[in-house]
């Protein structure tokens, strides 16, 4: 029996997909015809809570948009307010915010890699991912004293300077994990079962990306060369040389290939700050009073992170943040069209078509919508079970 | 608008409620990655504004996003009536304007 065009409900919560949004796959057979995002499920209002907080209020609120990138955040936030005053912080608060800023990239990163192996089925090297996150994470809590929310930047200054054995401390972890990320990547590349679940899987060319505006990881995988630490300089990125990576095909296998090498990077980018650590204080925090409006962007993890802010009477009047995942969400809708179900979790990463989901579906039929419980689509439908 | 997105970026819409009247404001990466912002002002009683969602596909959220909060219609825009974040449902007035229908 053929089943006709339907229309397959996958999350907002499955055992399958981890991300509280809702995908409507239309099915043709084993081919996805046509893709619907619904999401709406993790909404927090969080532009509308921070209307009315003062600036220092404000901080903690944005700093805890993402449970992953924290850090990214609160830089991003800080650097609109620091724009508005137009205040230059001191070289030693600049260098620890670069480095606080690449750790929140590697664990990102590798957070992200582990997932993916995850979701192709290969454990092993999930844990031996997360286990290299772990050592970042560790640097974090002993710079910071949080593993998750750091708050540690301030306006004009850092919460917490650091310690005199910090240093040698993040270095021997950075090194370390950057020694296994190269392994795991000589591994990734050479394991056919990544190689063939992951090449010309999901692939955006180079003329797409310019074309939706892609920033981030995956622009850089499919060849466009834009990171906003190279053309919209802050903190140390414009006194430290390092490259940025690049790929060509922009597969899944690309980006697998262009996060690893930004990790190791990232490694390298620290290491050299930190053995130019100025040896200064940093200034005293004190609250701050911001009038007037101000815009900035930083590189996330995931690509540009844009903050408008506008302040009036000390209190934020209105507030807007625009993530990376927000401006490239949609090119979901083009890309699983005309893939196979069993490549849609890895262009999601996280999605994984459930047969558990079937507990209803909507039948589509000449234009015609229907809805079904499971037990009547099976009986109209004649399917066994 | 349309013109100025053939050499740029767009990276965001901003849109504020003013009192009388909707600020818009197109926020743009330019040919040397210099930001700059192009304003639109519409009247609330009738906000209308052209939609940019077929030159740049990622407009398409932004613009849903306005339109949820805010009740910015975007001529040329299909997806509008799917709510992006409020939920399916929703029958009240737009959440974030600044007057006593909010």
């Amino acid at each position: 029996m053929r089943v006709h065009d339907f229309v397959m409900p996958v999350g907002p919560q499955s055992p399958a997909i981890k991300e509280p949004i809702l995908l409507k796959v239309c099915l043709e057979g084993e081919e996805v015809q046509k893709v619907r995002m619904v999401t709406g499920y993790t909404h927090r209002g969080i532009e509308y809570l921070l209307e009315g907080k003062n600036p220092d209020q404000a901080l903690y609120v944005a700093s805890r948009v993402c449970g992953i990138c924290s850090i990214t955040h609160e830089r991003a936030y800080v650097r609109t307010v620091e724009n508005i005053l137009g205040y230059d912080a001191p070289e030693r608060v600049k260098a620890i915010r670069t480095v606080l800023f690449e750790l929140e990239r590697m664990q990102s990163h590798l957070l992200w890699a582990g997932f993916m192996m995850h979701e192709i089925g290969l454990e092993t090297l999930f844990n031996y991912f997360w286990r290299e996150r772990e050592k970042v994470l560790d640097c974090f809590e002993k710079i910071t004293g949080g593993r998750v929310h750091h708050n540690i930047n301030k306006i004009r200054t850092l919460r917490y300077d650091m310690e005199e054995e910090d240093p040698e401390f993040i270095l021997q972890q950075v090194r370390s994990v950057a020694r296994k990320t190269r392994d795991y990547y000589n591994d990734c590349m050479k394991e056919e079962v990544v190689v063939s679940r992951l090449k010309n899987v999901g692939t955006i060319p180079k003329s797409m990306a310019l074309e939706w505006g892609l920033t981030g990881p995956i622009a850089r995988a499919s060849g466009v060369r834009i990171d906003t630490r190279k053309i919209d300089p802050y903190d140390w990125y414009s006194r430290i040389d390092f490259e940025m990576a690049a790929g060509k095909r922009g597969d899944a296998l690309e980006r697998l290939k262009v996060r690893l090498t930004e990790v190791m990077e990232s490694a390298r980018i620290v290491e050299r700050v930190l053995s130019g650590l100025p040896d200064e204080k940093i200034p005293p925090h004190s609250l701050s009073r911001v009038e007037g409006e101000g815009h900035a962007r930083v590189e996330a993890p995931r690509g540009e992170l844009f903050y408008y802010l506008r302040f009036k009477n000390n209190r934020v009047e209105r507030a807007k943040i625009r993530t990376p995942s927000f401006s490239y969400m949609k090119i979901l809708e083009e890309l699983l069209p005309g893939m196979v179900v069993g490549d849609v979790p890895v262009i999601v990463a996280s999605l994984d078509p459930c047969f558990s989901c079937l507990e209803r579906v909507l039948v589509e039929k000449n234009g015609r919508v229907e809805e079904l419980r499971e037990k009547e689509f099976r009986r109209k439908y004649s399917c066994p079970g | 608008m349309k013109e100025l997105l053939k050499d740029n970026r767009l990276i965001a819409i901003v849109c504020d409620d003013m009192g009388e009247e909707f600020r818009l404001r197109y926020y743009f990466d330019g040919k040397d990655h210099n930001i700059f912002f192009k304003e639109l002002r519409v009247p609330k009683e009738s906000p209308v504004v052209e939609s940019l969602a077929e030159e740049f596909p990622p407009a398409d959220f932004y613009e849903r996003e306005i339109h949820d909060f805010y009740g910015v219609e975007f001529e040329g825009n299909k997806n509008l009536h799917l709510k992006l974040f409020l939920p399916e449902d929703w029958k009240g007035k737009p959440p974030m304007r600044r007057d006593e229908s909010a």
